[in-house]
């Protein structure tokens, strides 16, 4: 294992832990932002609520592990990212904050007010994270202003409100009709009629329209001509600084890659015809085929991110040399090695007992479950 | 606990000096074993401690085991990190000149020579720009705060151990009543159950300021200062999410603690499950 190889490794599996969050949180974000919008009545709140109960804290998890995975494989890029997009990380982390209390509090009291308060509370801590995580993106792939001092400490010199541009705004659009549309397919699977007739409508709708975003996400990106490209020359496996390569912005660089790989517009073509599947699956209400769609077009989606991006990580569009790539925006050899090693033995584990959480919760609730089990559960 | 507060006890003589030396309002080094001040009011102007009850000997015990060995005091560590930052500022502008291209094997062989030093002459950019050219009183301003100041840890390290040893007796009386298994306690032992509730959140602040305030001006101990690792967040930036966030809490701690009353008030007979005493009790 030479350090290219590891630093690879690790920009595959901070790929795999954002795309496992996407598939898993993203389903039960999607409920929860469904809330208000397929649950007519309280009883039917507690089904949809219920159906994604057991699971979505373990889901959330996902998204602590990526932030981890992130300090530790590439702490500039937390440290930029996290300063510079400081006030979007306290919204997000505001609107995480309200779903625990959101699923413990709601069905405590008999009180219509009250727990109408907490749907709303859920739909907001549900529906704003996927929007801001969408915006992030789109801000990455257009570059966000920052640069190192002398002492490498870091400058960012945007703002929370430059951060809301159009570009992005439509990225984080499309991030959130895709956790809408995993929620809806995933409550195909646990829920009976009407809900998942009502599920299946909002699928339709929110995988074709996710298709059509992400396809006009893309004529924006070439037509912008958004990208930057390397100029000088890394050495992939040596310690380099983010600070002495060369940068330029370069129209049509997000993809050269797919022009020297041709195999990689598999990824776009995925995010693509998987949503289409999705919503084709939909309407014949085949519910667990159109839930793997949703996931494969989610796959899709952040692998075309990711890839159009490569080797860069944060771009910046104030000082292009100081963007942050892969091949100088890593921890040691020595930790990313440490990391890998506990990363085979854990991630395996982890993965078996939230499976095992699935197989021993699987099956539809319906209004009988939630009538005969009311003080046990959500 | 108690056990791994004295490895703790151990673990920081031998590697965070300072840091012992100011809980311990140890000015000046004594000769070996050190005594302990077991209470006294630490004063930052005259250096010493007023009305201080010592233990002899206890110091040097803990921090070394030992009682040949001696425990260092603060105006010495002021000395040892005087010499460290006057390093560390060579070690700054010899950084600069190799930065800037002059890599003669004399500038290398001094730049090793006092590379170890180099986050001491950080510490002077606090104070100035240009720590090359340092004035004499911002060299003394940075001796002066190289290390933190002792009253604050003294005291906070004492209400840490004392809400240990509290929350020890309480629950050794407690083991004591119920290993007599009379139905009734006492009703001040009761109280003092009750009462006791807040000691660990008090124990875990008062002991978490000792480890973070105790390590100041560094981020990571002898390399980077706090205020060179801290982040460019703007003061107005910090100040929304500190009222957010103490906001938020404040509500959810009111509706916890309403819910918590409520509940406990109707008892588990409330939910009919046909389990508890009194189940024909209240209604919902």
């Amino acid at each position: 294992m030479d350090y290219e190889f590891l630093r690879f490794v690790w920009w595959l599996l901070v790929g795999v832990l954002l795309i496992g969050f996407a598939v898993t949180d993203g389903f039960d974000m999607g409920v929860g932002a469904l809330l208000k919008v397929i649950g007519r009545d309280d009883t039917e709140r507690r089904i949809l609520i219920n159906a994604v109960a057991p699971h979505w804290d373990g889901n959330q998890v996902w998204l602590i592990t990526a932030g981890g995975a992130l300090f530790a494989a590439w702490p500039p890029v937390y440290a930029t990212a996290f300063s510079g997009f400081y006030l979007a990380m306290m919204l997000t982390l505001a609107a995480l904050f309200l779903r625990p209390i959101g699923f413990d509090y709601r069905s405590k009291l008999d009180n219509a007010k009250w727990r109408s308060n907490w749907d709303w509370a859920l739909t907001a801590g549900s529906a704003i994270p996927p929007i801001i995580f969408g915006v992030a993106f789109g801000n990455l792939l257009q570059g966000v202003p920052f640069h190192f001092d002398d002492l490498l400490r870091i400058y960012y010199t945007g703002s929370f409100w430059a951060l809301l541009n159009p570009f992005a705004l439509l990225v984080g659009v499309l991030s959130l009709l895709m956790f809408i549309n995993q929620g809806a397919c995933y409550l195909q699977m646990k829920t009976e009629a009407p809900l998942r007739q009502r599920a299946q409508a909002v699928s339709m709708i929110c995988a074709t329209l996710a298709a059509l975003l992400f396809v006009i996400a893309g004529v924006w990106l070439a037509a912008a001509g958004m990208g930057y490209k390397v100029t000088s020359v890394i050495d992939s496996n040596a310690i380099n600084s983010a600070v002495t390569k060369t940068v330029e912005h370069n129209s049509g660089a997000w993809f050269s890659n797919y022009e020297s790989y041709p195999l990689l517009w598999i990824f776009p073509v995925l995010g693509v015809a998987a949503f289409l599947l999705s919503a084709f699956f939909s309407k014949l209400a085949k519910g667990w085929q159109s839930f793997v769609a949703s996931s494969l077009a989610i796959t899709g989606v952040i692998m075309t991110a990711g890839v159009s991006m490569f080797p860069f990580i944060l771009p910046s569009s104030s000082m292009p040399n100081h963007s942050l790539t892969m091949w100088d925006a890593t921890s040691s050899e020595l930790t990313l090695k440490i990391m890998f090693v506990v990363a085979c033995i854990f991630v395996p584990i982890v993965l078996g007992y939230t499976l095992w959480c699935y197989w021993k919760m699987w099956g539809r609730l319906n209004r009988n479950s939630i009538s005969s089990n009311s003080h046990s559960l959500y | 606990m108690i056990v791994l507060g004295d490895e703790s006890g151990y673990e920081l003589g031998d590697v965070q000096k300072v840091k012992l030396a100011a809980i311990e309002a140890e000015w000046k080094t004594h000769p070996a074993p050190a005594d302990f001040t077991l209470f006294g009011l630490p004063n930052e102007e005259t250096q010493t401690t007023d009305y201080a009850v010592k233990i002899p000997g206890a110091m040097g015990l803990i921090a070394t085991r030992s009682l040949d060995k001696e425990v260092m005091g603060l105006a010495e560590l002021k000395e040892l990190h005087r010499a460290r930052i006057l390093n560390g500022q060579l070690a700054y502008g010899l950084l600069k000149k190799l930065r800037a291209g002059e890599k003669t094997p004399e500038n290398i062989a001094a730049f090793d020579l006092v590379k170890n030093d180099l986050g001491y002459g950080l510490l002077l950019m606090a104070y100035t720009e240009d720590p090359v050219n340092a004035t004499p009183e911002q060299i003394e301003q940075a001796v002066q705060n190289s290390i933190p100041k002792v009253a604050p840890l003294f005291w906070s390290f004492r209400i840490m151990v004392a809400a240990g040893f509290i929350m020890l007796l309480v629950f050794a009386l407690s083991f004591y009543h119920s290993a007599k298994r009379t139905p009734e306690k006492p009703r001040w032992l009761l109280k003092a159950a009750i009462f006791s509730l807040p000691l660990p959140w008090i124990a875990c602040e008062a002991g978490w300021f000792v480890a973070e305030y105790g390590r100041q001006p560094w981020a990571v101990g002898e390399i980077l200062p706090t205020h060179m690792a801290a982040s460019q967040l703007t003061a107005g930036e910090i100040w929304i999410s500190l009222l957010a966030i103490t906001a938020l809490y404040t509500v959810f701690l009111i509706i916890e603690v309403w819910l918590m009353q409520h509940f406990a008030r109707k008892g588990p007979a409330s939910i009919h499950t046909g389990k508890y005493h009194g189940e024909q009790a209240r209604e919902v």
